[in-house]
């Protein structure tokens, strides 16, 4: 299953500092790109099957922006985006070489705490998976994993939690009730809601929208570029204008391979790659 | 910052707080695991703990008896003389006509449930089936006893040694006085306690038959009955081999039903209408009035055997619903 | 080549026997449950509530029989619950595609299928030899080992129908493997766990042949679990093939008691499966 391009470690496009971009509205006035949060380096993912889904791997995810990872079907966008909480962990067999840096510490380090680094690591997932018990409980669930809260203080949190998803209106007087009566948009904002709660440090998106209908897609968009202003976030989309609309910086994948990564206005029109611009333009995938 | 920042950051006694209930968790985990883990290997214990007490109690017998037990007909409390010829008999035979009786019968009622059911009536008939699954063996024992016995001994038994008793060869299996109990009466019930089990297995099987193959079939000009046979039949024979095996197997372990009708008779006769014994029966009627470490050795020897016979037929039929699963 | 008004009878024939075949199924079903009524109903009455089972030839009750037989069904069912569960998701969450897990699994269902005569046998040399004597205790314990099986495999089957997704989500929170069992996952396939324990307990309501030689018979009430302790079905078969009319009809209104409640837990469980479903 290997192609004929030679699996040469392919680059990232080291980002200089330029003027801020109209590509996100939330640009800072002093035009300094943020620290970066997440260093990827030389990563590769192997299947059980030996099969190697990511051939080598390094970008940079930046803290308080919102990189998005573009490309066919079966490029290995969220295989990488599942390497950076470790979620792959619960699939024995499967492997990874390289690094992955956290604010200097390698995730991928065998005595790494999985459940204290996913707690960090938030995640929402492409089908929403509320839990089964009330909605209050769903979002109080993660906090109360790993911290201790007073019953005033809890309920200050969801309720913040849930007016950062934009849910807040809707179900505040219902949040007894099961979070498995919620519409699809209203439950995926609640896995959002979920996963802001616990306030992570880094917030993984896995193709949020896409099994929702477009006006509950324009609402997590929305939300998507409020949390940017807090969080590191990385979205995997396989709708170009959704990765346009929401982010800063965009890597284009292409079977395992990061062809193409730099600021999202670059990307989408001027890219380097032919195969970029490929893709961007619909010639494939 | 501390609030928008992830837990840990600029807040020590958080950070160690979650530290701590972190390293709890990986232990609570570990314990869970071997928690689990105990409770599933308990099961492998407790068959293999079954396997051994049999043959510990049975050693007596076997080593008194050698392989001669198994096809020594002789069973004498009074001169501690047995042999498990008669209920090994016993038990084949009637699993033997339970399975003549119940296949065919099974396989109609899945045909049935398939094929022509109309649509609302198919989950209530099916359940109806299956309620007969649930109903115990002692049910069926004394409905068997009261009723069937009696009307096979003025009905039925009459009318076949009158009929095919007649006949040459045939007619010994159906010679012989009208006993009403007997070899024929019990297969005759397990029959009827095997049908869910074999009816279930044979509709979920047929339901595993691609709608594309049906439909082309019958596209193609063939009835019901030729689509049946030379398609779904074939499509589903290992799985359909594998229920039968399962319902064999619960028929050769049934002990409540066959008990109260089989007569429990130590003599092997050449008619099916005469009385008899099965494994299961022999160890139900004797065990508690056994005296003698060989007595009670010998009936452990038997459970032994159904316990072999019924381990194998059970592991071949499992294997074989395996195959069907995979297809 | 045969004609097309061949293939025709021979399909006419064939589906008349199909159907003839459901008539015959169906017929025995209902011959044997009004059989069951006709002969039970006139044994049901306050007296088979209140009084103990009678000496041979006198009127009398179940009561006793019915005691003894819902105490060792609790015992039985509170003993094989928990660790069926336990079982059940160690199978379907920690061994995939493991040979010791599938292995495991292929003996439970072999326990599942087997005789339970076995089963008291087994447990007669194990809990009655030693000890001395019968015992409720004993017939508790072959009663629990008949309904272990059918919850570790019922437990088996309801978490694999639980989606993956649900799993991840739970992990993604940093939710240690135990927590997302008991709080997420259960919770997620506890109607069918619940159906699995109703069926067990169905299951075990019937069985005759482990009591036989376990927990005996008593022909008084009594209390205490270390003694033979009467229960439904071997006063049944006691009564049954006994030549006193009373003794009969006492064993007719046991064995409709008996069979009513598995009708009524089988009934249940299958709303249970059908109505909730949190998945």
């Amino acid at each position: 299953m290997t192609m004929d391009t030679p699996t040469v470690p392919t680059h990232a496009a080291p980002v200089p500092p330029t003027p801020a971009t109209k590509a996100s509205s939330f640009a800072l006035p002093n035009s300094e790109p943020h620290p970066i949060k997440v260093e990827i380096k030389d990563l590769k993912f192997f299947y059980a099957n030996g099969f190697e889904a990511l051939h080598g791997i390094n970008l940079q995810l930046r803290d308080k922006t919102v990189t998005a990872f573009i490309g066919p079907s079966g490029c290995g966008k969220s295989t990488l985006l599942r390497v950076l909480n470790r979620i792959y962990d619960l699939y024995p067999g499967q492997k990874v070489t390289g690094e992955v840096l956290m604010d200097g510490r390698n995730i991928l380090n065998k005595n790494e705490d999985l459940n204290l680094l996913r707690s960090k690591v938030g995640m929402v997932f492409q089908k929403p998976t509320p839990f089964p018990m009330s909605i209050y409980d769903n979002i109080a669930f993660g906090i109360r994993l790993y911290e201790k809260v007073s019953k005033s203080e809890m309920d200050g949190r969801v309720e913040a939690a849930l007016r950062r998803a934009a849910l807040w209106g809707e179900v505040k007087d219902k949040l007894s009730q099961s979070g498995l009566g919620l519409s699809g948009g209203q439950q995926q904002r609640l896995c959002i809601a979920r996963a802001v709660a616990v306030r992570p440090e880094v917030l993984l998106l896995d193709e949020p929208a896409s099994a929702l209908d477009p006006i509950s897609t324009a609402k997590i968009e929305e939300l998507i570029e409020e949390l940017s202003a807090e969080f590191c976030i990385a979205i995997v989309t396989h709708n170009m204008q959704q990765a346009a609309r929401t982010s800063e910086y965009t890597a284009f994948m292409y079977l395992g391979d990061l062809i193409e990564f730099g600021k999202t206005d670059t990307i989408f029109t001027a890219p380097t790659e032919k195969r970029t611009h490929d893709y961007i333009t619909g010639r494939f995938g | 910052m501390a609030a928008t920042a992830g837990v840990g950051v600029g807040d020590d006694g958080a950070l160690r707080l979650a530290r701590q209930k972190a390293q709890n968790a990986v232990v609570q985990d570990r314990f869970f695991y071997w928690l689990t883990f105990a409770c599933a290997a308990l099961v492998v214990v407790l068959l293999l703990g079954v396997m051994v007490s049999l043959l510990i109690g049975a050693w007596p017998a076997l080593s008194t008896f050698g392989p001669a037990f198994v096809i020594t007909e002789r069973w004498s409390p009074v001169k501690e003389i047995f042999g498990a010829l008669a209920p090994i008999y016993g038990t084949i035979v009637t699993s033997l006509i339970a399975m003549i009786i119940g296949i065919p019968v099974s396989f109609g009622i899945a045909i049935f449930l398939t094929e022509l059911c109309p649509v609302p009536l198919r989950r209530p008939i099916g359940i109806a089936i299956e309620l007969l699954a649930g109903i115990p063996s002692i049910i069926y024992g004394l409905w068997g006893f009261f009723f069937l016995a009696p009307f096979m001994q003025t009905t039925i038994q009459p009318a076949l040694i009158g009929s095919i008793g007649k006949l040459p060869v045939i007619g010994i299996l159906f010679g012989g006085a009208p006993y009403g109990i007997g070899l024929l009466t019990a297969g005759i019930i397990l029959a009827i306690m095997v049908l869910p089990f074999i009816t279930s297995i044979t509709r979920d099987v047929f339901e595993t038959v691609p709608t594309l193959l049906r439909e082309s079939s019958y596209g193609m000009g063939m009835t019901t009955w030729e689509v049946v046979r030379s398609i779904i039949i074939p499509y589903t024979r290992v799985g359909l081999v594998g229920g039968i095996m399962l319902g064999l197997g619960r028929a050769l372990g049934e002990t409540m039903a066959v008990t109260f009708v089989i007569g429990n008779s130590h003599n092997i006769m050449p008619s099916l209408l005469a009385p008899a014994t099965t494994i299961s029966a022999t160890i139900a009627n004797e065990f508690t009035e056994a005296t003698g470490e060989l007595y009670t050795s010998s009936l452990i020897a038997l459970g032994l055997i159904l316990f072999v016979i019924t381990f194998l037929v059970l592991g071949l039929a499992k294997w074989m619903l395996g195959r069907a699963e995979v297809k | 080549m045969s004609s097309y008004s061949g293939r025709r009878f021979r399909n006419s024939l064939a589906m008349w026997l199909a159907i003839a075949a459901a008539a015959v199924g169906l017929f025995f079903l209902f011959a044997i449950l009004v059989t069951l009524l006709y002969k039970g109903f006139t044994a049901i009455s306050p007296r088979m509530f209140l009084e103990s089972t009678p000496p041979p030839g006198e009127d009398g009750g179940l009561l006793n029989a019915i005691f003894g037989s819902v105490v060792m069904t609790v015992v039985a069912v509170v003993v094989a619950t928990p660790i069926g569960i336990l079982a059940g998701t160690f199978l379907a969450e920690s061994s995939r595609g493991h040979w010791l897990g599938e292995a495991a699994k292929f003996i439970n269902d072999i326990l599942l299928s087997a005789p339970s005569i076995i089963i008291g046998l087994f447990v007669y040399t194990v809990l009655v030899v030693p000890v001395g004597h019968f015992s409720a205790w004993a017939g508790a314990a072959s009663l629990a080992l008949i309904a272990l099986p059918v919850i570790n495999r019922t437990t088996q089957d309801m978490l694999g129908l639980v989606p993956n997704a649900l799993r991840e989500a739970a992990a993604a929170l940093g939710t240690p493997r135990w927590k997302t069992m008991m709080s997420v996952i259960y919770r997620a396939a506890l109607s069918g766990i619940l159906t699995g324990v109703l069926l067990a307990i169905a299951r075990v309501t019937g069985e005759t042949a482990p009591l036989l030689f376990t927990a005996l018979n008593n022909q008084f009430f009594s209390t205490n679990l270390g003694a033979p302790m009467a229960n439904l079905p071997v006063v049944i078969f006691q009564f049954a093939t006994s030549p006193y009319d009373d003794w009969q009809k006492l064993a007719w209104g046991g064995a409709l008691l008996i069979t009513v409640t598995i009708l009524v837990l089988n009934i249940v469980a299958r709303w249970l499966a059908g109505a909730k479903s949190n998945l």
